[in-house]
């Protein structure tokens, strides 16, 4: 946890390096007071110094007691592991396969998928009740958006897809 | 008296039939978000805002205000029944709520807490009706540096009550200004950290923000632990005794009154006002080893106080434009998405907009009871839906929530990119309450005062000239002062550890 915190503190500093940096390219002062760069310049240099504070707090920290025990045992993990780590993996992996197929696919194919895979391999729903809420999210809920809330959702881009109405 | 008039007034819009129904429908979604334990009030105000894009702005705000203050009748819900609080506020109502049904008392416990509720929310409404006058008045006398300075004092309180680390509160609130400034620049119109990328020409969209650092985050965060849900506890009969409801008198006033006046504070959740009420109850009570084997005042305050923060909390959003919690910030986004601006020029250009709204809060409040009361039967059979079906169509909903806004699937990534940042800000303790606030309210901030150095011709002494703005400046730097001697003895060991979170 303590090496966890340490890289987000880095990584706070980069963000507000980088941040500091582009501000540079805008107008700082007009002569009717504080321009575009103003701002970011600013809140990034405060973020910048409240990052090292963070990073300095870290590191004057004592490392967690505990260590009677041996090393790090009761030192609380940052991320989970096993079957745990792969269900929050599973679900950002759908998240960002979906974003990417909502598009070509349209929303119904790839909102189907996403739902099947949801329920069938984290959710161990089964096949019928599945089928079943997959379709009433990705069919349902396009005609009920599209049709009752003005919601327009992505037909496919594949014109074989649109073709079907999908 | 005029607040009288005004309020009949608005009780003519919102008595119109398709008001009526935004209002019964924002009442059924806000209790069935307070309901499920997967999301909570901000996510889930969020996640509902495209169903409103069709509606005229005083149908969508009526709807969307009272799913806001309807997430915390239906929290009450589950903490009672199945140990789990449906949201953060009504945590605490797990100890003696859950107690209560344990000894078969589940329906007392949530008659007593949807009475107090009603009454919560009711007089924090009244509250809101008689101080809308004078407080829109007085804001009315405030130009850009007086808001800018109120804007400071309000993230000031946000970020002092925010969490346990000061620095970590101020990295959030920063952050939360940085990435305000992504988009057109509010006085210039130049682009600023928009990376050649049109869908950010307007600003990042706060809907899928929210949406993943508020409820995608949420379902990661529970994806860590198995998918089973939990067995609920029998409802029993609804009807309290004589004993319950006298014990409940005192805990209601007091939490009516204890909710409204944190509703007013920037940065005091609803957690913390119930959490107030529990403990002041407890410290009161002739019996406080009753606390914790099933006490009805444990119910009847908390769920008091919670409610009448809800609609408290509305009062500055209405009067002065401040949001106080983060739902609240959600709100306001969608007033501004709907094209009004939420402080008193809204209460003299659109009177009938806000007066129906605010009427709508009473009527709402009268369908909660009845949504919590005698249909609560309902919503228990909503609970046996199993969390392995829920949280897939939660995330459905919320892949059309984040789309829907601007018909864009780079929405979508925004959503998923918060949610694993909020997932990630939840595991360091980050707070995450200010980055929302200074979010929604970066822009308005960034334009108060880039136009008091103009009006100064950049000389920045403009923001101690004027004496309320001085005032204001002075109490944010003793609310941060205050905070920051009060936490930081302990921040050094705490750098990398802690918990408890203000994420509702």
């Amino acid at each position: 946890m303590r090496r966890a915190s340490l890289a987000a503190g880095i990584v706070f500093l980069v963000f507000s390096l980088i941040v500091m940096v582009a501000s540079w390219s805008m107008e700082y002062y007009s002569s009717i007071g504080p321009g575009p760069g103003f701002f970011p310049f600013w809140l990034s240099l405060a973020l910048g110094l409240l990052s090292i504070a963070w990073i300095v707090q870290i590191l004057r920290s004592a490392p967690k007691s505990g260590n009677k025990s041996g090393k790090g045992k009761e030192e609380e993990r940052f991320l989970p592991r096993g079957t745990a780590l792969l269900r929050l993996l599973s679900i950002v992996g759908a998240l960002c396969f979906m974003i990417i197929l909502m598009e070509p696919l349209g929303f119904q194919l790839s909102m189907f998928a996403f739902m099947i895979f949801l329920l069938v391999v984290l959710g161990r729903v089964k096949i019928l009740t599945t089928l079943i809420i997959a379709a009433g999210s990705s069919f349902g809920l396009f005609q009920v958006f599209t049709m009752l809330l003005d919601v327009q959702l992505p037909h496919a881009a594949i014109p074989f897809l649109a073709g079907i109405g999908l | 008296m005029d607040a009288l008039h005004d309020l009949l007034m608005g009780f003519s819009v919102a008595l119109a039939p398709g008001n009526l129904l935004y209002a019964f429908l924002g009442s059924a979604f806000g209790t069935l978000i307070g309901v499920l334990p997967g999301i909570g009030p901000a996510a889930g105000t969020a996640l509902l805002i495209p169903l409103t894009a069709r509606l005229d702005p005083t149908g969508a705000i009526i709807m969307l205000t009272a799913i806001f203050y309807g997430t915390q009748y239906g929290g009450t819900i589950t903490s009672i029944l199945l140990n789990v609080p449906g949201e953060a506020a009504s945590a605490i109502t797990c100890i003696d709520g859950h107690k209560m049904a344990l000894k078969g008392r589940a329906g007392a416990a949530l008659s007593i807490a949807a009475i107090g509720s009603f009454i919560g929310g009711l007089f924090a409404t009244i509250a809101l009706v008689f101080l809308a006058g004078p407080l829109t008045k007085l804001a009315l006398e405030f130009g850009p540096v007086e808001f800018f300075a109120l804007m400071i004092l309000g993230i000031s309180l946000m970020m002092g009550l925010a969490g346990k680390s000061m620095v970590k509160a101020l990295m959030m609130g920063i952050l939360g200004l940085l990435l305000a400034m992504v988009g057109m620049d509010p006085v210039r119109g130049a682009p600023r950290f928009t990376f050649g990328k049109m869908e950010l020409m307007d600003g990042l969209n706060f809907v899928p923000v929210i949406m993943g650092l508020f409820g995608l985050s949420d379902i990661l965060e529970n994806a860590e632990e198995s998918l089973d849900s939990t067995k609920s506890a029998k409802v029993g009969s609804l009807i309290p005794s004589r004993e319950e409801v006298k014990d409940s008198v005192g805990p209601i006033a007091r939490g009516s009154l204890m909710g409204t006046i944190l509703g007013l504070i920037p940065g005091m959740t609803g957690s913390m006002a119930s959490f107030l009420s529990y403990s002041t109850e407890k410290k009161i009570s002739k019996h406080p080893e009753r606390f914790g084997e099933g006490a009805v005042e444990g119910v009847a305050g908390p769920e008091t106080a919670n409610n009448a923060h809800a609609n408290g909390a509305l009062i500055p959003l209405f009067t002065l434009g401040i949001p106080a919690s983060p739902t609240v910030a959600v709100l306001m986004g969608a007033f501004l998405m709907n094209g009004l601006i939420p402080g008193p020029f809204l209460f003299r250009e659109n009177p009938q907009l806000v007066w129906g709204v605010i009427a709508s809060f009473f009527i709402g409040n009268v369908i909660l009871l009845i949504l919590n009361l005698p249909l609560v039967g309902v919503w228990v059979k909503m609970l046996k839906i199993p969390y392995s079906i829920l949280f897939a169509v939660i995330l459905a909903f919320m892949v059309i929530g984040a789309y829907g806004v601007e018909n864009s699937v780079f929405d979508v990534f925004i959503m998923l990119l918060f949610g694993v940042l909020g997932y990630l800000f939840k595991k360091f303790d980050f707070p995450m309450a200010p980055m929302i606030l200074t979010l929604i309210l970066g822009p308005t901030m960034e334009r108060s005062l880039r136009r008091s150095m103009e009006m100064s011709q950049g000389d920045f002494s403009i923001l101690f000239a004027s004496p309320i703005a001085a005032g204001l400046l002075i109490a944010s730097l003793i609310v941060l002062i205050t905070s920051a001697l009060r936490v930081f003895p302990g921040t050094r060991k705490k750098a990398t550890s802690g918990s408890g979170s203000d994420r509702k």
